[in-house]
């Protein structure tokens, strides 16, 4: 299986994002941000995010003061950046605050001999000191987690209605 | 916040070995949670209907542990084997520690599976993906209930208390935290009220029988929606007010078993919660003072216990929290014995909640035959 690449990360090759791992806010309490970490996910057959069920998350906790601090240095999606119209948005993207269901590419400074150490490595390091670099991927995976849930809740769009919808949606830009 | 429960030295005298599966009549509900550390995994199991039972499972975080106690269940004919056993599958709201180990037991036990709910609200992480994941794989019932929902499964009510619809127009912003998207549930029975029809042509109604409420992880902004959505009525014992309450049916929150919401932290309970409850078994799922948020609580634990025994007018020392019917799936008994699972046998009329522990550490199966029960 070939590592999921979303659309933020196409300069990246498949040897950078498996160095990745991936990382979802989860939880905010007070103070604390509960992190889960994961390994990069794969790709399915139509490119979207898969997980093998046996594939290992970690939850830690680690400090929002410190995490915010580190995220505020995050590389963000350019196609983004510059829909939004340049170097304020790039700004105020780097500068929100942490919130639950923000995802990152992170690259770590140190991995652990098993995933489960996590935990330990970085507490002893601290999460600013862990994450070497973020890139902040929070819109594509929100997508995914949206078409996941589509996809399985409810049976495939079929063909003509697709057409039919988007042959709508033409004529109406053209308008 | 760190809490420092008084629970963690129940009596070991209090903890009497017993024949646990005697214990239970066909007629019983039995609500187990699991312990299974800094998270939620619990099973109910219906009172007999033909001499079946069936059950509802709501989250699974320990997909081994639970899976082995259903088949434990099966092997001491507690659950049959064939047929779907499993009528409802309940993943609360998206947080691993709810729903890491669905998408392994789902996949396992699908073929026992009635249907499914989840609150719909996504989130990007791996134990997300992989439930989406194995629900598409399998055509099971699904769906997403809001408050008010309603569904009968033989003997039992199933009440959607939250969350509320205002909540839910919601997630699609992320303008709500996931835990206030949990399903909290009511069960009450038996679900029937109306016994028979008098000669007279009247029908003769039963008086409110057992009821439990699972409090997921919902918060109070949720339990607020649910004080909205289902106001409590005055206990009165005037004529009218009588023939009111009749008319109106139910206390819609009281309950004799209250799964405490979110582990105890301090932003899943509230006093005002637990006078409407009123339980008289209160169960908090939780490591105990570890983990990474410390759960449970101080504050939570001293509203729990306020709203149990009120200390308005009293200058005598708070109960111990065993004696206010208040368990903990962590902690020790005297003799350093771990506490482990829960088991509330709760008969129809509610007067009968025996709870039953485990003594089986987080990541150990639970043994049927080597339970203790708290007298």
């Amino acid at each position: 299986m070939s590592p999921w690449k979303p659309p933020s990360l196409l300069e990246l090759s498949d040897s950078d994002l498996a160095g990745h791992l991936y990382v979802v806010v989860e939880e905010l309490i007070d103070g604390v941000v509960g992190l889960l970490v994961s390994e990069w996910p794969g790709s399915d057959r139509d490119g979207g995010l898969h997980f093998h069920f046996d594939a290992i998350e970690v939850e830690i906790g680690v400090d929002r003061d410190e995490l915010e601090e580190r995220l505020s240095r995050r590389k963000v999606p350019q196609p983004i950046v510059v829909a939004a119209d340049g170097v304020a948005a790039e700004a105020e993207l780097k500068q929100r605050p942490v919130a639950v269901g923000d995802t990152f590419a992170v690259r770590p400074s140190q991995t652990p001999d098993s995933p489960e150490q996590i935990g330990e490595l970085v507490d002893e390091l601290g999460i600013g000191a862990w994450i070497e670099s973020a890139i902040d991927i929070t819109a594509d995976a929100r997508e995914e987690a949206k078409s996941a849930m589509y996809k399985a809740l409810t049976p495939p769009v079929k063909e003509e209605v697709a057409a039919a919808l988007l042959g709508q949606k033409e004529a109406e830009l053209d308008r | 916040m760190t809490a420092v429960p008084r629970t963690t030295d129940v009596p070991a005298d209090r903890l009497v070995g017993g024949d646990f599966l005697a214990g239970i009549d066909e007629n019983d509900l039995v609500h187990f949670v699991l312990n299974v550390g800094d998270g939620d995994t619990q099973i109910v199991l219906l009172p007999a209907e033909d001499g079946r039972r069936r059950a509802i499972v709501v989250d699974v975080c320990a997909a081994e542990k639970l899976d082995h106690l259903v088949v434990a269940l099966q092997k001491a004919k507690l659950l049959p084997a064939d047929g779907q056993p499993l009528a409802l599958i309940v993943a609360t709201h998206p947080h691993a520690d709810h729903i890491s180990g669905m998408a392994r037991f789902i996949t396992k036990n699908a073929k026992s599976i009635g249907e499914v709910w989840e609150p719909g609200y996504f989130i990007p992480t791996k134990s997300y993906f992989t439930m989406m994941d194995a629900l598409a794989k399998l055509d099971l019932d699904h769906t997403q209930p809001s408050s008010g929902t309603v569904r009968f499964i033989d003997q039992v009510k199933v009440t959607v208390l939250a969350p509320g619809v205002s909540l839910k127009n919601r997630y699609d912003s992320y303008g709500i935290d996931p835990n206030n998207s949990s399903i909290a549930l009511k069960l009450d029975f038996p679900a029937r009220r109306y016994y028979a029809r008098n000669e007279d042509g009247s029908v003769e109604k039963l008086p409110d029988g057992a009821s439990l409420v699972l409090g997921a992880d919902a918060q109070t902004l949720s339990w607020a929606q649910v004080f909205v959505d289902f106001p409590q009525l005055a206990e009165e014992k005037t004529a009218v007010a009588e023939a009111l309450n009749k008319a109106r049916g139910v206390n819609h929150l009281k309950a004799n078993v209250f799964k405490v919401p979110h582990h105890a932290s301090k932003h899943g309970l509230n006093l005002e919660l637990v006078e409407e409850i009123k339980p008289a078994v209160s169960l908090v799922s939780s490591v105990g003072g570890g983990g990474s948020y410390n759960f449970p609580h101080r504050v939570s634990l001293e509203a729990l216990r306020e709203g149990l025994e009120q200390t308005t007018k009293k200058e005598k020392p708070r109960s111990e929290d065993f004696e206010l019917g208040i368990h903990f799936t962590f902690g020790k008994d005297t003799a350093n014995k771990d506490l482990g699972s829960i088991a509330v046998v709760l008969g129809p009329t509610g007067r009968k909640h025996d709870v039953w522990r485990f003594g089986d550490g987080s990541s150990k199966d639970i043994d049927l035959t080597s339970a203790r029960k708290f007298g």
